[in-house]
């Protein structure tokens, strides 16, 4: 009887908490599926959006108050692309290398230390970043390369990667922590040099996490704002180079978006560069789920 | 200190050989000491090994018994807290512990097999020669004909041939401690060390890793750790006694067995103590 009843329980228990989990996964999916319809539907994309794809990405500029007004982007993505580039082709063989070391190299003090640096670094607002950036890099800019204001894509995509990088280094350091130590041990204990059993073992092992970490940087680059306003110098114009200034999308959305009619053309165009910007991170986060499977399957992990 | 009549080892360290058909001291471990974070876990272990012979370590669980099997090709010093406070080991006359001595070189010339095999994150191919690569110890041979030769000395070429770029880690638990074997031998080991080799595996396969090793003696000198007393009765040619991080008794697997000097280890030996 009694058995009978304990079994029932158990039973009872797993279905619980089976049903929950998919509850926790249909809101999550949801509210995701939400925001992109509700995105969408203030667009208006598809349906009465005042321009055609190739206006609005790409030919035309941004020019609200010009007559006619025109709401074209291409701008702030190609700003968005350069700084998100930038930062994150920085931050990440440095982060790896950091969590490499902090996980393999480093002196166990050096990682006592390290590690909540790290995560106090990540908790900085980033208002302080742009301040940072402001009081280090763009005085010097002006002096230096003798421009009129210091603000351009150059000191943002710097400044972003000193922010991404605590983020790609400690979850780096995770996934290298996360190989098992006898593995470690049988690979050394075959006479190899530590760089070889980094190069041969440790990557493919700590793979899966390698990709978390370029996922959340990259995450975490494409959606920041304040400091990229703050440091980006903010200005409408196609950017030719690097000391060129620029706006990304989250910086026009910012600053237009506050004086801006609702349900206006231009309404429409910013909630339309929001929606790219959604499913670019979405495309982005695809791509690196199926590239870290096709590296799995590859390297035998 | 006082060290109480069984204590102490009835292995004579310097020269004197007990048996003199025994052959040359391949490995000899000389009042040997090691720390934990401080804690000593070997007190001054004395041990040899013969060459082409199979010398099994017995003892009770936490006597030391993985920790000396580590000092003798220097991946203890992989764990941080562990040092080795006094003594050495000459290995074919060499000090494993002299100043000059590069642990890696060590680490090349005497391969351990470890209790769990673990596959590295590549093919069955690669991972036998993940040690070829780096030390380009080709000696004229081909890749192909390396893997095939080890997989054959370890009786896994014919499970596996036709899968060798199959990832390794699809390999069952006793196919992967014989791969870890391949992988050893393709180092060209001049010593093999086993720290309980068969404990993750079932009765065949125990019995195929056992053959291996008979097969490898005439060789290398092999060390084996061991808990399974029959096993060291089947396998071994000397055994050497471990007790609470000293060396106990050291005597022909034969004498150990049968006529033990030592109190405790007639003890352990007889399932008094465990
Ligand atoms: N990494 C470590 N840090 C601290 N102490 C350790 C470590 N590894 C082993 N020890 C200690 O060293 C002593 C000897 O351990 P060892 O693993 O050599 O024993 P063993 O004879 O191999 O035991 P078993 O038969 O259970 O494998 C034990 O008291 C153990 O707690
Ligand atoms: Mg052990």
């Amino acid at each position: 009887m009694i058995r009978h009843f304990l079994a029932k329980t158990l039973y009872w228990s797993d279905a619980a908490v089976k049903k929950l989990s998919f509850l926790a996964l249909g809101t999550g999916v949801a509210f995701l599926l939400l925001m992109i319809v509700f995105v969408l539907r203030e667009s208006s994309l598809g349906l009465g959006f005042a321009m055609n794809l190739f206006d609005f990405l790409v030919r035309q500029p941004w020019a609200p108050m010009a007559t006619p007004p025109s709401h074209g982007i291409f701008h702030a993505w190609i700003s968005t692309l350069v700084v998100t580039g930038l930062s994150l082709g920085l931050a990440i063989p440095l982060g790896f290398g950091i969590g490499l070391f902090l996980s393999e190299v480093a002196p166990r003090w050096v990682q006592q230390v390290m590690q909540p640096a790290l995560e106090v670094l990540a908790g900085i607002p980033a208002v302080v970043y742009g301040f940072f950036g402001y009081v280090t890099l763009v005085r010097n800019f002006e002096t230096w390369f003798d421009m009129p204001a210091g603000e351009c894509l150059l000191i943002a995509g710097l400044i972003l990667a000193v922010m991404v990088l605590p983020f790609v280094a400690s979850t780096a350091a995770e996934a290298f922590r996360g190989v098992a130590q006898d593995l470690r041990e049988m690979a050394y204990g075959l006479g190899v040099t530590q760089l070889y059993v980094m190069r041969r073992v440790l990557f493919r092992k700590a793979l899966p996490g390698l990709f978390a970490a370029v996922a959340l940087g990259l995450a975490r680059a494409l959606g920041e704002t304040l400091a990229v306003l703050m440091l980006a110098g903010n200005t409408v114009a196609v950017p030719h180079s690097l000391l060129d200034r620029g706006q990304p999308l989250t910086a026009l959305l910012t600053t237009e978006l506050g004086e801006t009619v609702v349900h206006s053309d231009k309404y429409q165009a910013l909630f339309a560069s929001g929606f790219i910007l959604l499913i670019v991170v979405l495309g982005i986060n695809v791509m690196i789920w199926t590239l870290k499977h096709r590296f799995l399957e590859r390297s035998h992990a | 200190m006082i060290v109480p009549m069984e204590m102490t080892c009835s292995y004579a360290p310097e020269g004197d050989h007990e048996d003199p058909a025994d052959g040359p001291r391949i490995f000899d471990v000389r009042d040997l000491s090691v720390t934990f974070n401080g804690r000593s876990v070997l007190r001054g272990v004395n041990a040899m090994a013969l060459d082409r012979q199979v010398l099994a370590i017995v003892g009770p669980s936490g006597s030391g018994k993985s920790t000396l099997l580590r000092t003798m090709n220097r991946t203890l010093e992989l764990t941080l807290d562990a040092r080795v406070t006094s003594g050495d080991i000459h290995f074919k006359g060499e000090r494993l512990y002299g100043n000059g001595t590069d642990p890696r070189l060590v680490r090349k010339r005497i391969c351990m097999v470890h209790q769990k095999p673990v596959a590295f994150p590549m093919s069955i191919g690669e991972n036998v020669l993940f040690g070829v690569r780096f030390h380009k110890n080709w000696n004229g041979r081909t890749k192909d004909e390396i893997i095939r030769s080890c997989l054959d000395r370890v009786g896994l070429w014919n499970e596996v041939k036709d899968r060798l770029s199959d990832p390794a880690s699809r390999l069952s638990v006793g196919q992967l401690q014989r791969l870890c074997i391949a992988r050893a031998l393709a180092n060209d080991p001049e010593a093999i060390l086993m720290d309980e080799p068969c404990s993750a595996l079932d009765p065949v396969s125990t019995a195929r890793i056992e053959e291996l090793i008979l097969a490898m003696k005439p060789q290398l000198p092999i060390v084996i750790v061991t808990h399974n007393l029959a096993q060291a009765r089947r396998i071994s040619d000397q055994s050497l006694f471990l007790y609470d991080g000293q060396s106990l008794e050291q005597d022909t697997t034969e004498r150990i067995f049968t006529h033990p000097k030592n109190g405790r280890v007639r003890d352990f030996i007889t399932g008094k103590v465990g």
